[in-house]
């Protein structure tokens, strides 16, 4: 049996992370939330040295930084520093901010997918294309 | 010698002469106290006399000052003020009245004669009456040590040259009146001018405090004086404020803060209180005078009140380092020259207050409409929130129940799914995607083809008429689509077969006029009023109302202004002004400015429909030196150094084209041009690998940081 893909969902905003777990679940996907930057890296670098890597992380921009600081952009740094433990892994951004600014460095840094909140209806779709692409 | 020593005839030849010579240089001599003082002291150099004097008859013509007199004596007296009554008992005041000559051959048998301490060497005196226009204006005398000095048959020469003296005197006065008429007729052509020059900038200047500065400068430069200021009525109206004073006395006052009290101890104080001019000709003589520390020179002072009618709004002081140095005709020009100030001044104030009372009844009104919006929004957000709770509360009910209504959750999470939609449709509508960039020169024209297209209005049903002189105009291009994007939206919704654009120069100067003209089912006229207003739709609950709202909001945060007429079953018309570009011209009349094509940048290929931009793009970068073609196909023969892809293609979608150029391994080197930029696409498209996605540029300086990526 294939086994469930696992992705990591990285948002300070509860509702948003449980509710998101659930529709990734029943869409078959394993499913870590972490709510800050600091535990999203914590857990990536965990999977990394386990023999259960993350497949995927989905990743809110504004959330506590490295530093817990309430950051627009403390996303984007996460996105980087994944990216530099593992280059070309993907990651879709799930962001409030309906900024093309915004879509351009996250793409630029490393993300493949941007999706605004209240328009992701797309998002399973999404997921389900780039792990096509990746196969 | 003494002529009237020598024997006669002789001496009367003498004397004649020597009267002559005194004559003709007494006449010679035009200022008055010059005259004086040399008419004596010439009469005894030429006759070797001991004393002569002259004086003049008062203006009461009761007494005689002495008003010139030989030697130390002579002067001591003109101080003291020495006079003689007129037909008094003395050789001045006896000739003066009986208007003859007076001899005295020896004072001292002679009743007449007066003996003063001052000429104690008197022996003999004449005094002759001055008469001119057989009027005395006074006397001469003329006194000698010596005895018999003066004979009756030498006071017929002595006299004419006392009348020639007379007449000189008379002269010289008239001359120096004649002086001061032409010095008070040049200061009053000075003062008319200063009049005029306050006169023209009280209808000039619209700003009072400059006014008020320039008031102050014109008084002191043209009347000379050392000091003038400004007060105005504070708005307790207790205290007269100090708003302009010349020179640094005047800045260091008003630094200060610098108020007199209405009805105070001070010249402006009652001058504010009773509306009336006040005038101090000797400050030191004046009770009310307001001794100032930063004008310690001033002598006397004028303060004029600014009234219009009965309102005191300030008064004017103006103050001179000279006692009574105000004539009559400063008084009136310069009552003239407050009177035209206090006109400007009250219509400033009068403009100010106006200006309040419509900042106060628009804050009113925005407050009202805010009001009523934010009410409507609670209503409406109300309205789409219960169905939400009220639902999940009933899902969560009927999940207790055995068995399950399967259908009835179906139903009411179909319920929440609407809610859910209307209100992520709601931040869509009245926030719209971030504002990222200010506006900008863009080509009206474009951002109509790029909104239609976006909307997914078929070419067919759009048309567009564009006057060649029409200027770009200043647009958040993103914003800007997307609220025409709501207008064709409405149109279409309304059954619109078709929609006309026209776009043209305002006949208001610095505006583009926009007219969006459908055929389709018109508005109502009971809506007409309130299509404006947020969460109002004639379409029913599942829309919000919002699309002309955010339209109205986008257009009127670019500082231009729309309206709609339409009626029912007649179709629509909206009419947008935006303001023009104040840079170039019509938007096909750019010159060329960019830097010299690049040798490794030598081939643009622009996928593009042939249409205004695609020619300005050429047009543009051709002059620079690029090689560029347009196509509206990819070619596969091309392999252009770079591709600029315009977003709202017609030909083919922008999907596909890319999709080629990857497949021709030239994706690398596209830019994709986006007049409303977007999230979702621009996602897409650099996720198809294009280098990068770019705002159209509509300026030479847009193209150059374009070319510089």
């Amino acid at each position: 049996m294939t086994k469930a893909k696992k992705i990591l969902i990285v948002d300070d905003e509860p509702l948003i992370l449980r509710s998101m777990q659930k529709t990734l679940l029943r869409a078959g996907y394993q499913v870590v939330p972490a709510s800050t930057c600091s535990l999203g890296l914590d857990s990536f670098k965990a999977g990394l040295d386990s023999d259960e890597p993350f497949d995927m992380a989905l990743v809110d921009l504004n959330m506590p930084d490295f530093e817990g600081d309430e950051a627009s952009g403390a996303g984007l740094e996460l996105i980087s520093r994944i990216q530099e433990l593992q280059p070309g892994f993907p990651m879709i951004v799930l962001s409030a901010y309906d900024e093309v600014a915004k879509v351009k460095e996250a793409i630029t840094r490393g993300a493949r997918n941007y999706c605004v909140k209240g328009r992701e209806q797309t998002l399973l779709d999404q997921i389900h294309t780039i792990f096509k692409e990746i196969e | 010698m003494n002529p009237l020593k020598q024997a006669p005839p002789e001496r009367q030849i003498k004397l004649l002469s020597n009267a002559a010579r005194v004559a003709k240089a007494v006449t010679s001599i035009l200022d008055p106290d010059e005259l004086l003082r040399w008419s004596v002291d010439i009469i005894c150099d030429e006759f070797d006399f001991y004393y002569a004097g002259v004086f003049l008859l008062d203006s009461t013509g009761q007494w005689a000052v002495l008003r010139a007199a030989r030697g130390e004596a002579g002067a001591r007296m003109v101080e003291s003020g020495h006079k003689l009554a007129v037909g008094g008992h003395s050789m001045i005041g006896m000739a003066t009245r009986l208007r003859q000559a007076r001899i005295a051959r020896n004072v001292e048998n002679e009743i007449e004669f007066a003996s003063n301490p001052y000429l104690p060497g008197t022996r003999s005196e004449i005094a002759l009456p001055l008469i001119v226009a057989d009027e005395v204006i006074g006397a001469l005398t003329v006194q000698s040590t010596n005895v018999d000095a003066f004979a009756q048959e030498d006071v017929a020469t002595l006299q004419s040259m006392a009348d020639q003296l007379a007449i000189a005197i008379t002269n010289s006065h008239l001359h120096r009146m004649n002086q001061d008429l032409l010095k008070r007729t040049e200061r009053r052509a000075r003062l008319l001018n200063a009049a005029n020059e306050v006169g023209k900038r009280v209808a000039s200047i619209l700003d009072l405090d400059v006014l008020l500065r320039e008031t102050v400068d014109i008084i002191c430069q043209a009347y000379g004086f050392y000091y003038a200021g400004i007060f105005l009525l504070d708005e307790t109206g207790e205290f007269a404020v100090l708003r302009a004073g010349y020179g640094e006395a005047g800045a260091a006052m008003m630094a200060k803060g610098h108020k007199l009290a209405v009805g105070g101890h001070s010249m402006i104080g009652l001058a504010t209180s009773l509306c009336e001019a006040r005038i101090a000709l000797d400050v030191g003589e004046e009770r009310v005078h307001f001794k100032n520390l930063y004008l310690p020179h001033t002598r006397s002072e004028m303060a004029l009140p600014l009234a219009v009618g009965s309102r005191v709004l300030g008064a004017v002081t103006v103050q001179s380092t000279e006692e009574r140095a105000f004539g009559d005709d400063d008084i009136l020009t310069l009552q003239t020259m407050a009177d035209h100030l206090a006109i400007a001044i009250n219509n400033a104030q009068l403009l100010r207050e106006l200006d309040r009372a419509n900042a106060e009844l628009l804050r009113t009104k925005t407050y009202e409409a805010l009001a009523t919006a934010t009410t409507q929004a609670v209503h409406w957000i109300g309205n789409k929130a219960l169905p939400i709770t009220t639902t999940i509360a009933r899902i969560q009910s009927d999940l207790e129940r055995e068995p399950l209504d399967l259908a009835s959750v179906r139903e009411d999470l179909d319920l929440i799914d609407e809610s859910a939609r209307l209100i992520v449709d709601v931040k869509e509508n009245l926030l719209g995607p971030a504002r990222e960039q200010k506006p900008r020169p863009a080509m009206l024209e474009d951002v109509v083809q790029a909104a239609a297209y976006h909307i997914g209005m078929p070419p067919t049903q759009l048309s567009l008429n564009v006057a060649s002189d029409t200027p770009m105009v200043m647009a958040d291009t993103t914003q800007l689509a997307r609220a025409l994007g709501n207008l064709f939206r409405n149109s279409l919704e309304a059954s619109a077969a078709h929609v006309a654009v026209t776009i043209a120069p305002a006949e208001e100067h610095g505006y583009v006029s926009m007219d969006i003209v459908d055929d389709g089912e018109g508005i109502p006229a009971e809506m007409i009023d309130k299509i404006w207003a947020a969460f109002i739709t004639t379409k029913g609950a599942s829309h919000t109302g919002l699309g002309l709202p955010a339209c109205l909001h986008v257009i009127g945060q670019l500082d231009g202004r729309i309206t709609a007429s339409s009626e029912a079953g007649h179709g629509t018309t909206f009419t947008v002004l935006l303001p023009s570009s104040p840079e170039a011209g019509s938007s096909s009349d750019q010159e060329p400015g960019l830097a010299k094509a690049d040798k490794r940048t030598s081939h643009i290929l622009l996928i593009d429909d042939e249409d205004p931009w695609a020619q300005f793009a050429i047009n543009t970068l051709t002059a620079a030196g690029y090689w560029v073609t347009r196509a509206s196909k990819l070619d596969g023969k091309l392999k252009p150094d770079v591709i600029m892809v315009d977003e709202a293609l017609l030909a083919e979608p922008v999907s596909d084209i890319l999709e080629k150029l990857k497949g021709s391994g030239l994706i690398g080197r596209t830019l994709v041009v986006s007049t409303a930029l977007n999230v979702e696409r621009t996602a897409a498209y650099l996720k198809a690998g294009v280098k990068d996605v770019i705002l159209k540029p509509y300026t030479l300086e847009e193209f150059a940081l374009v070319l510089a990526i």
